[in-house]
């Protein structure tokens, strides 16, 4: 092709150069990419010039008073004279406890879920299956509204609020449970407790590296706890027990002290760990099942209990088959909760929304929002399946 | 699986009631009591089972009044749709009811099961809830679909017919939405506003499907391309679209939608429910796509190799190599998506259209009703399971049918 | 294996560098403030929504959909609610029906399109309705920030606080450490911080966003008080069921938390259909002040009593009738009266059953001490 004849007029010879060139699979590929890549540019940027036309983007009505109380708060105290940021930080923060305390009861759950559907036991399975199966063709929209209006709101009214043994409390008002209170001291407490716990993996470090080169049973997980249990322990007597339970008490319209959990939120936690537990027990049913059989029976043959081979053999290997699945589930729990709206629960969404309401900015309370939850399934992707990369790492490449 | 037979079920008849009695045993022996851990477990569980069914069969005998389903019947299915323009959804409903009733024929026959579940659900449930004459307006329907059903039985028990059977309930289904939308608009239309309940749920979750599929199909193979620009791009759209919630997402197409739409055409004035639909169809597409992309990366690098040494082009490399295979492998996970797709739709009430649980929701506002939320829920809740598990079972079944097919990796 | 690690986190560094690219195009765009003003009262702030185009004529705009969208309440038994045929009905919805006689002369050339609290001023500067009908409270900042204009206050409310009988609540002060319930995104929300803000009451807020999920909530005895407009509490209370105990069951208390002047809310920059919007509710309460009513407006019409009546109802006595320059017929409130009444026939119709007298309250005819006046019609 790039060898021409001899003898051409010269403008044919350049002509035949550039046909030459246009048949060129790298030139091609060239043109194509940047072609592709202008389009993509140019839908990028006219969609930026027409939300900047539509807003300017600008953040300082975010620190204006924000004029409405949140009730239900989670280390925060925002109130009707704090600013809009504060208040949407209150939000934050509302949604970072339903997604944390959604995540480890939903993980829970479904972990339970998922290998009762695996049980010998008939009933155990049948029953698991028919939870999964009622739970998945169910909007989750429904549940929500049926778990605070048909279930959290018809506890007892604070009038007949029902007591456990007397220290814990349940009505449509709170559920009020015992809860230790810091004391003086308790800076120190929680120093030590790191402390602690940086020994504790020190001595796990050292216990596996053992057990590795010598092939003798170190124990490194019981070990790591036996220290860390120590610690603890010496360190909360040394520093004067600087945590106290305080009990619950029933006020006139409400509880003080203890650890006071809202209707809204045990019922959005209930609807959502519920509804993902489900999810999640079937990536674990998929994930054990996906686990060899005969990796179950040479366990057997070896002479392991159940327990054993589950916890030896099986669920080591199902948990790097599941973690990404569960990552995604655990994403999608977080997202969820902004459902919590329906019910009064004052989660970012919710507070987004009232801010929205009051100050008329939507686009730069939506860019907000979308940021947030971004973070939010980076650090639980981050979480989560950073671990994934160092199975890798101990176990080798998989074939 | 059924190791031990009860007698009854054996075809012998009757024994005596001592040997009744110990095939029962040997059977809750072998299933539930194997174990003194399984003992414990299942005694719990037959307590707590016990415990929760007297509790649901006093609340369904004693408290509950259905009177509110049966009232609201109509807000409930089709919302404030105009009644004397009822003549648009009947077709749609025969229609669809037909075309499940074929796609049930052409991919195996209904399983006692699930004959026995349809049955009790028409006979002893819409009653209770609908009222006869709810439940009777459905009668022409659902024989209908068993008609249907079984022609298509006999049809596909040919092997020369199977698959034009099998392809046309393809079809059917794809022709479906047209023709709901054709029959919504034409002779004056009613207006979008006016669409409610189930109904508006039914349309907007096809719709989205319609947008979905082809735009995940797009995304997937850019995201596999080898154009870094469309790679990056697809994987960018994927990833936002996956990491915003859905409510956001339905907020942001009603106030921006209209923003960043081009004005040509009347473009920024489509009806909302359009624009709702555009939505969930953008957000769906990212999770097909991924799906999509799953099937394509299951496929063994080989065939793609094998493709390139016959001189296939890279379209006719996809159209009939890959991504048949690729939409055959990602099947489950794309039934998954549709379905959970369906029941995002409750969605809506975010941007204000009143779908099928805001009707039930509403009817709470009724002074007859007041405080009925448990009953009406449990219905939306009912109406919903059917369809998702209806829906499920039907993917299954064509998983299965499908999985006959075509080359499978060793 | 480093190399796949690399690679599979290359789309989470691709997000990250995207989103840091739009904060910082957030906070570094050039927020235009020019010197002359100081305090920014920004412009059109429903950003997201593209400014009315200049001139825009909603009138026309209905003429040619043949009809007209309004938004109101679905879940205020007397202001705005559903009925079981699916139909509208309410105060709200018969201003609706009112200015549907206006424009067309048929009341029922309307559709009314359910929004909520939090939704419905988006809706208005979408286009997706034309005028607002839902208990809407004018106040300066909707006037000027959120881009709206309002007609003149087709009812007077206040704020006020409901609680159950039973549960000894008297005043403010008893409701240390109460919880409070109200409808998010509405001023009630604002009002009551405003009020308790300066006492040294602490109580708890919880907002819903549904008016029968408060009610649910309420009933269960999740809230010990319900705050909201005057009239809403009136229209709770009424229908409060009695499976629930009643209406005697609850108490409204005679604290006034603000004044709510609920109004027609238009987009602004439309003075003509605004003029209209206006002119329609006016009418009506003059029509009542003249003694025109439904049942007299043909009489009326034939033979006016008086030159405004004549004025009001375009009635061509002597030459050619009055036209008010409205874009309508001269005979528009004729329609209007005929077809939906005047201002006190829709009063009776839908407020005087949540039990709420209008005898005394500023909701009275100027006439007999009320603020409900009329400019001429001339």
């Amino acid at each position: 092709m790039t060898a021409l004849p001899v003898g051409r007029s010269p403008l044919a010879s350049a002509l035949a150069r550039v046909l030459a060139w246009t048949r060129d699979v790298r030139v091609r590929r060239v043109v194509l990419e940047a072609v592709t890549l202008g389009l993509v540019a140019a839908l990028v940027i006219y969609i930026g010039m027409r939300a900047r036309e539509a807003s300017s983007l600008n953040f300082d009505f975010m620190q204006e008073r924000a004029g409405f109380g949140i009730g239900d708060q989670f280390l925060t105290q925002a109130d009707g004279s704090s600013t809009r940021w504060h208040a949407y930080f209150a939000g934050v923060m509302n949604t970072l406890r339903i997604t944390i305390f959604g995540i480890l009861l939903s993980l829970g759950l479904g972990l339970g879920i998922g290998v009762a559907r695996l049980s010998t036991n008939w009933l155990a399975a049948k029953l698991a299956f028919l939870y999964v199966e009622a739970i998945r063709n169910t909007p989750l929209l429904v549940f929500v509204v049926f778990c605070y209006t048909a279930v959290v709101l018809r506890l007892p009214r604070i009038q007949e609020s029902a007591s456990l043994f007397g220290v814990a409390h349940f009505s449509n008002r709170a559920i009020a449970l015992p809860w230790p209170r810091p004391q003086d001291g308790a800076g120190a407490f929680a120093l030590a407790l790191l402390g602690g716990l940086v020994v504790a993996w020190g001595v796990w470090r050292v216990l596996a590296r053992r057990e590795v080169l010598t092939g003798r049973p170190s124990y490194p997980w019981r070990g790591a706890l036996a220290v860390f249990v120590a610690a603890a322990l010496v360190a909360f007597v040394a520093t004067g027990m600087p945590l106290r339970m305080e009990a619950p008490e029933v006020t006139r319209f409400s509880y003080a002290a203890g650890l006071r959990l809202s209707p809204e939120f045990v019922g959005l936690l209930l609807a959502l760990s519920l509804f993902n537990a489900a999810f999640v027990a079937e990536i674990v049913r998929g994930a054990i099942e996906a686990v060899p059989r005969g990796e179950r029976e040479a366990a057997a043959a070896l002479g392991l209990s159940g327990w054993q081979q589950l916890h030896l053999i099986v669920l080591p290997q199902a948990l790097r088959t599941m973690l990404p699945p569960l990552a995604t589930q655990c994403q999608n729990l977080a997202k969820m909760s902004s459902v919590g709206i329906v019910i009064a629960f004052p989660d970012l969404m919710t507070v987004g929304g009232t801010v929205i309401n009051n100050s008329g900015e939507a686009i730069p309370v939506f860019v907000l929002m979308m940021a947030t939850y971004f973070a939010l399934n980076l650090v639980i992707a981050f979480l989560l399946v950073g671990p994934q990369w160092r199975f890798n790492w101990s176990t080798g490449r998989r074939a | 699986m059924t190791a031990v037979r009860l007698p009854l079920e054996s075809g012998r008849g009757l024994r005596s009631a001592r040997e009744v009695l110990a095939a029962a045993w040997e059977w809750a022996r072998t299933r539930l009591f194997n174990s003194p851990a399984n003992a414990v477990v299942s005694l719990l569980l037959i307590v707590l089972l016990a415990w929760a069914s007297f509790l649901f069969l006093r609340w369904m005998a004693f408290e509950a009044d259905w009177g509110v389903v049966r009232t609201n019947r109509r807000l409930l299915l089709v919302g404030r749709f105009p009644q004397d323009q009822e003549w648009r959804i009947w077709p749609v409903v025969y229609a669809l009811t037909a075309l499940l009733g074929w796609t049930w024929g052409s991919w195996g026959r209904v399983t006692r099961w699930a004959a026995a579940t349809m049955a009790l659900i028409g006979v002893l449930v819409l009653p209770t809830l609908a009222g006869w004459g709810g439940a009777l307006a459905f009668l022409p329907a659902v024989t209908l679909a068993a008609l249907v059903h079984l022609v298509a039985l006999r049809l596909a028990t040919r092997p020369a017919w199977r698959t034009r059977v099998r392809v046309a309930s393809g079809v059917g289904w794809f022709l479906a939405l047209p023709l709901t939308l054709a029959l919504l608009h034409v002779r004056g239309g009613v207006d979008p506003t006016l669409w409610g309940g189930l109904y508006l749920n039914l349309v907007v979750a096809s719709g989205a499907v319609m947008g979905a599929l082809p735009l995940g199909i797009a995304l997937a193979l850019a995201r596999t391309s080898s154009f870094r620009a469309l790679r990056w791009a697809s994987t960018v759209y994927v990833e936002v679209m996956r990491g915003l919630p859905l409510p956001v997402m339905l907020t942001l197409s009603w106030l921006a939608l209209r923003t960043f739409l081009p004005s040509w055409g009347g473009l920024d004035e489509v009806a909302l429910v359009y624009r709702v639909t555009i939505a969930f169809a953008l957000f769906t597409a990212a999770f097909i796509a991924e799906a999509v992309r799953g099937g394509l990366n299951s496929i063994p690098r080989g065939q793609r190799e094998a493709a390139a040494a016959l001189g296939l082009q890279w379209w006719q490399m996809t159209a009939y190599v890959t991504m048949p295979q690729a939409i055959r492998n990602s099947l489950p996970a794309l039934a998954g998506e549709f379905i959970g797709l369906f029941m995002t739709t409750t969605l809506v009430a975010v941007v204000g259209l009143t779908d099928m649980l805001q009707a039930a929701r509403g009817t709470t506002e009724q002074p007859d009703f007041f405080g009925r939320q448990k009953e009406v829920l449990l219905f939306v809740g009912m109406l919903f399971w059917v369809t998702a598990f209806a829906l499920s079972r039907l993917s299954a079944r064509l998983e299965r049918a499908l999985a006959g097919k075509g080359t499978r990796r060793a | 294996m480093r190399l796949g690690l690399a690679r599979s986190a290359r789309p989470v560094g691709w997000l990250l560098a995207a989103l840091s690219i739009v904060l910082v195009a957030c906070s570094s765009s050039p927020d235009v403030t020019d010197g002359a003003g100081a305090t920014a009262t920004p412009e059109s702030q429903i950003a997201s929504a593209p400014r009315a185009p200049e001139g825009a004529d909603t009138l026309a705009e209905v003429r040619r959909r043949g009809f007209l969208r309004v938004g109101v309440n679905d879940q205020l038994p007397g202001f705005g609610y559903i009925r079981s045929d699916g139909s509208f009905g309410g105060f709200d919805v018969d201003f609706g029906h009112a200015l549907a006689a206006a424009i067309f002369g048929d009341r029922d050339a309307v559709q009314f399109v359910a929004l909520s609290a939090s939704s419905r001023f988006e809706a208005l500067d979408a286009r997706e309705i034309d005028v607002l009908i839902r208990n809407t409270t004018w106040s300066l900042s909707r006037d000027t920030s959120l881009g709206l204009s309002f007609a003149v206050p087709t009812f007077y409310d206040g704020q006020g606080l409901m609680v159950r009988a039973r549960d000894d609540i008297h005043g403010l002060d008893d409701l240390q450490g109460a919880v409070v319930c109200s409808l998010s995104g509405t001023t009630t929300q604002l009002n009551q911080e405003d009020t308790f803000g300066g006492t040294t009451v602490r109580y708890q807020p919880l907002n819903f966003d549904r008016a029968e999920t408060l009610q649910e909530a309420f009933v269960a005895g999740r809230c010990d008080a319900w705050t909201a407009d005057r009239s809403q509490l009136a229209s709770r209370r009424a229908a409060y069921p009695a499976r629930a105990g009643g209406p005697e069951s609850l108490v409204i208390l005679p604290d006034t938390l603000s004044k709510e002047p609920l109004a027609p809310a238009m987009r602004s920059g439309e003075e003509q259909w605004s003029d209209l919007v206006n002119w329609v509710v006016l009418g009506m309460i003059a029509a009542e002040e003249l003694g025109v009513s439904s049942h007299n407006v043909r009489e009326m019409a034939a033979a006016p009593t008086s030159a405004e009546v004549a004025r009001l109802l375009g009635a061509a006595t002597e030459g050619l009738p009055f036209d008010a320059g409205l874009g309508l017929t001269p005979d528009f409130m004729q329609d209007v009266i005929e077809q939906v009444g005047n201002y006190g026939e829709v009063y009776d119709r839908n407020i005087t059953p949540l039990g709420i007298p209008r005898e005394g309250s500023p909701n009275a005819l100027w006439t007999q001490g009320g603020l409900m006046y009329a400019p001429p019609y001339r």
